[in-house]
């Protein structure tokens, strides 16, 4: 009853409608997407109840999902870029005519990965409450070096440039006057630089100002807009005809969503392959086959919920955004860990229905808004990129009105643009920050009770998660030595079995 | 990691994968920077950070940057090794070092981040709402917005943004110099509301 009092206050009620619908319109629109939206509207949420900031930012971030796959399977380029995947089967299938079956497809599915990760988090939020105690500063420890290793690996053909940027997102975070003896570092002798590198200023800079930047520099136009077709109610026969499939895609995005550092990519690809090799037509696959966008809007989804897992019970953020929301939580004194299933459970709770009730209203939304949501995706990308810059400064200039904090904002958008041309992956540096400071903290924490190396890892739970990690290596250098063979192999012309 | 660009071609034709990875122009010279910049910074440890007598090696404040930074700069290091292998590979679109075409295109946003702190600082002059609705319309004519009509939208949508956060939201943002030659009534309604 509580929780239920809770979701039906005006505020909270205004934060879940105005996150999910607003959530849906921002990944509609390429070019913007969750992290750029939660990146600005971060430090508005802050002066917000916990409750109401977080359930407003889930809300975004759950439902923006939902609106990347309008653009992805409209005009072939994905809203956010967890929808790339959906482009392939998605507008391949609006090449034919079929748009609007397509949508209907992604929306149940990313409804039914969405419910399903919800249910996940809800049957296991009393094994979490009941382990999570049990986490001290080594597991925590470890478990932030897990999430440093699998944020790197899961940039695969780019591990090495995605550990040369969770070291350096690492090293900005040791920046400023330190903690313990108050000593400074790295700090030039620049008296701006003692309080370090704020989290908000960077992530604004690296997300929002870089996209605004590219937005305003190139200026490409929108590409016309297909013929809709028929089929609404597409989606839901197509998951009567492939539940095994919906069933499996959600539970590859939950398992990847509680893995820190994994998130949608790894998820994707791991429904996307099962989709593959248990269709009756693997041959469409990639070419227009409802199985495919299943495959990967199901996944997607499935993630965000799960994705609160790590984070709420141990601190431990997954990806960019989670590390977003977990500055939320410390500016109202919620401290995510294991004593917060103990000190907090009706605040949890409330947190996991309003999760639910945002996919249940997104999907009612997309069902009466498609026809001008459509519209939505031809938004022309300079008045968006001035819009984005110009919202981008509310974010850092309300923090503490700073002009060097707006600098390095734009400094951090120069690195950011930079990043973007190149291909290479932004989130590592972020995470770096958010987990380098956890593993630096729990280190310090640990040396009480630690004498040799190997105290680190004889408790039950950070020897696990160490073996985690050192499989996980293993299975990742003989993944590399294998995709090195097969490349000198077809250099060389010889075919392969 | 990097999704595929959905607007080079992937189509219906192409094989599906997430792992496709390319080296754009200008990685190497992005990768010798990267590898500059951690040598500097581990070259400054010692002058950057303090060492404590009679502290353990483990807590004291030096340790934690010396593993970062040595981190740093062994990936950089490989990464530049990759880098300078991988020129002549085929993932290369551009094997020249220097890139000018590509270079010029990365100090770009220099104009608009000049921009971006200009609106910053004139804030505390003019005010949050009269800074806004001018940024945004003068942003609009020096992207190429011509028309009255998206000139007169992106003021609109200013003044839509100051309601939101200032109004509404009550996002901190200082007072502007402005303000001062109003009456006090008007003045604390404008300090409070835009």
């Amino acid at each position: 009853m509580e929780v239920l009092a809770e979701l039906m206050r005006l505020d909270v009620a205004l934060a879940v409608a105005i996150g999910a619908i607003g959530g849906v319109v921002i990944g509609a629109i390429p070019g913007v997407g969750p992290a750029v939206a939660i990146a600005i509207l971060l430090p508005a949420t802050f002066q917000f109840e916990p409750l109401v900031g977080i359930t407003l930012l889930l809300g975004i971030y759950g439902a923006s999902m939902f609106g990347g796959a309008v653009p992805a399977i409209l005009i072939n380029t994905p809203g956010t870029p967890v929808n790339a995947l959906t482009t392939y089967d998605g507008y391949a299938m609006t090449r034919r005519g079929e748009a609007r079956q397509a949508l209907s497809i992604a929306y149940s599915a990313s409804f039914c990965g969405g419910v399903f990760s919800v249910a996940c988090l809800l049957a296991l939020s009393p094994y979490l409450a009941k382990v999570a105690p049990y986490f001290g500063s080594r597991d925590i420890f470890m478990a932030a070096l897990l999430g440093v290793v699998m944020v790197i690996l899961a940039h695969r053909g780019q591990t090495v440039a995605a550990a040369m940027l969770v070291s350096f997102g690492m090293f900005l975070n040791t920046v400023g006057l330190e903690g313990v003896r108050f000593s400074h570092r790295f700090t030039f002798g620049q008296s701006w630089l003692n309080s370090g590198f704020d989290l908000i200023t960077v992530i604004l800079g690296l997300f929002a100002i870089s996209q605004a930047f590219k937005l305003l520099v190139d200026r490409e136009r929108p590409p016309p807009l297909p013929a809709m077709g028929r089929g609404g109610g597409a989606g839901l026969r197509a998951l009567a005809r492939h539940p095994r499939l919906a069933g499996v895609s959600s539970a590859f995005g939950v398992v990847m969503g509680i893995i820190p550092g994994v998130g949608e990519f790894l998820a994707q690809f791991f429904s996307y392959t099962f989709a593959q090799k248990t269709s009756r037509n693997p041959e469409r696959i990639g070419r227009g086959s409802p199985e495919g966008l299943i495959a990967s809007e199901a996944a997607n989804n499935a993630v965000p919920a799960a994705a609160m897992i790590p984070l709420l019970a141990l601190g431990i953020p997954g990806e960019a955004l989670t590390a977003m929301m977990l500055s939320v939580f410390h500016v109202h004194g919620v401290i995510p860990g294991p004593k917060l299933f103990e000190t907090q459970p009706h605040f949890l709770q409330s947190l996991f229905v309003v999760l639910l009730v945002i996919n249940v209203l997104v999907l009612g939304f997309l069902r009466i808004s498609t026809r001008w949501l459509v519209q939505v995706v031809r938004t022309p990308p300079r008045h968006l990129g001035i819009a984005v810059l110009t919202l981008s400064l509310v974010g850092v200039y309300s923090l503490r009105a700073s002009l060097v904090d707006c600098a390095v904002a734009a400094a951090f958008g120069m690195l950011g643009f930079i990043l973007r041309r190149l291909e290479l992956p932004l989130v590592p540096i972020v995470l770096g920050m958010v987990l380098g400071r956890i593993m630096d903290e729990k280190f310090r924490a640990s040396l009480a009770r630690v004498e040799t190396p190997l105290d680190f890892i004889d408790r039950p739970v950070s020897g696990t998660i160490f073996a985690i990690i050192v499989v996980s290596l293993l299975a990742h250098g003989i993944a590399v030595v294998r995709e090195h063979r097969l490349h000198k192999a077809r250099a060389a012309g010889t075919a392969l079995p | 990691m990097n999704p595929p660009s959905a607007n080079s071609g992937i189509a219906a034709e192409a094989k599906p994968s997430l792992f496709d990875v390319r080296r754009r122009p200008g990685d190497f010279l992005f990768a010798a920077a990267s590898f500059g910049l951690a040598l500097f910074l581990l070259m400054r440890l010692p002058d950057q950070t303090r060492w404590f007598n009679r502290v353990d090696l483990l807590l004291q404040p030096r340790f934690w940057p010396s593993v970062v930074l040595g981190t740093f700069t062994l990936f950089s290091g490989l990464y530049l090794i990759q880098s300078w292998r991988a020129r002549k590979g085929p993932e290369h679109l551009d094997p020249s070092m220097v890139p000018i075409g590509e270079l010029l295109r990365w100090v770009r946003p220099l104009e608009f981040a000049l921009y971006f702190v200009v609106y910053a600082a004139s804030i505390p002059w003019l005010g949050y709402l009269l800074s806004t609705v001018a940024f945004m319309p003068l942003l609009g004519l020096r992207t190429g917005i011509r028309s009255l009509s998206g000139l007169g939208m992106l003021a609109a949508l200013g003044v839509g943004i100051v309601l939101a956060f200032k109004t509404g939201l009550e996002v901190r943002m200082p007072p502007g110099a402005f303000y001062e030659l109003f009456s006090p009534v008007v003045r604390n309604f404008l300090i409070r509301n835009f």
